[in-house]
């Protein structure tokens, strides 16, 4: 098989013994047969058999699956990036010697710079945890990102967020806007207007180069807007029409795959592509409809991301469009480009 | 919508005239050896 992946997350678990009011994972209530160790093994091989360059283990909580340490076991060296997604607060010594054994990068969510502000989203104590967490992992020469879900209750306090990454002595810190699936639909923590969000990443980015930190935001139109370099190659994808070089890699390089081994588009648009327990990702990849019609998106999409220039490198994040329209090819709201 | 939350075809609601398109893509990754920075990556980056 010839292929190249960038990127694979795989969800081990969902169970939690958090329930953040955020949380993606409550828009998929009732996956809960979670794939077994051998089930596991037989992902990994397959994901291998796609030259995945990063597996991304999320949940739920990873800590709390019982299979967590011997898949990473059994995915040593068969990965260049083996990354862990946790809220940090079931971590121990203990375990941290163990993923140190394994683990490339190990993102700890926080979203606050404060207890306050992550307690009230996180739970009681559980900042705390996370700072503890962080330490733990430090002490092992595990390397942290960090990483913040912005919304109404974060957004003044970006500076704030980026000088919690540096007392912690790391030398970067990500931020993600909220997506209103799960409990973020339910709970309404505040869906930033385009305008807020390019102030609120802006100001953090500008912040974070004036420390000499890397800060960064994962939607394609923040690069562009902020990484010179991602808005030059974006300016080559405009003058090469029709040619996907950028934005949302579902179908093209990168997929997701649910606890029971459903294959979807991505955590936050669980569209079913197939079932790993009935069929293989090379057949579910292939042949799969819905695989089919993610390739296809960026030719068929409304609004201003139909005409933006930059549909080719960008093109907005699908799921952010279907969470807040109910149309997957609706333009993403969230963009101040256009 | 299956009962479980995991969406099916029919809950995308595409249009009749969706055009279904095959062709060259030119997405070389990851962006960044420190960091995806894309929402390819859940990490946000890590």
């Amino acid at each position: 098989m010839n292929r190249k992946l960038d990127y694979v997350q795989w969800d081990i678990t969902s169970a939690c013994n958090l329930n953040c009011l955020h949380c993606r994972e409550k828009m998929v209530e009732s996956v809960r047969d979670n794939l077994d160790i051998k089930e596991g093994r037989s992902l990994i091989d397959q994901v291998v058999e796609f030259n995945t360059h990063t597996l991304s283990i999320a949940g739920g909580e990873p800590l709390m699956s019982p299979i967590l340490e011997g898949m990473l076991a059994y995915s040593t060296g068969k990965f260049e990036r083996l990354v862990i997604s946790s809220n940090g607060t079931l971590l121990t010594a203990q375990k941290a010697r163990m993923l140190a054994k394994y683990v490339s990068i190990m993102q700890i969510s926080f979203d606050g710079h404060n207890a306050e502000i992550h307690d009230y989203i996180r739970g009681k104590g559980n900042f705390n945890k996370a700072v503890r967490a962080v330490k733990l992992l430090q002490d092992c020469g595990v390397k942290v990102g960090i990483r913040l879900t912005l919304c109404r209750h974060n957004k003044d306090f970006m500076r704030e967020y980026i000088d919690l990454a540096k007392e912690l002595g790391l030398p970067d810190a990500y931020m993600r806007r909220i997506i209103p699936t799960g409990n973020a639909a339910k709970y309404d923590l505040g869906e930033l207007s385009a305008q807020e969000l390019k102030a609120c990443l802006g100001s953090a980015i500008s912040y974070g180069t004036q420390l000499g930190m890397h800060v960064a935001s994962a939607d394609y139109f923040c690069q562009i807007e902020f990484n010179p370099e991602a808005r030059e190659k974006a300016d080559k994808t405009s003058a090469m029409d029709g040619v996907v070089m950028g934005g949302c890699a579902i179908g093209f390089n990168s997929f997701y795959v649910m606890q029971n081994g459903v294959v979807a588009y991505c955590p936050y648009l669980p569209v079913f592509c197939g079932d790993l327990r009935k069929e293989s990702l090379e057949s579910i990849w292939e042949n799969s409809e819905m695989m089919k019609i993610a390739r296809s998106l960026r030719y068929n999409l409304k609004g201003k991301c139909s005409h933006c220039k930059y549909k080719f490198a960008c093109g907005g994040c699908r799921a952010y469009a279907y969470a807040t329209t109910g149309d997957i090819l609706a333009e993403d709201r969230g963009c101040w480009i256009v | 919508m299956q009962k479980d939350g995991i969406m099916l075809v029919q809950d995308l609601r595409l249009p009749e005239n969706f055009k279904f398109v095959e062709r060259e893509v030119s997405i070389e990754g990851p962006t960044c050896t420190i960091c995806s920075d894309c929402c390819r990556c859940e990490t946000g980056g890590a």
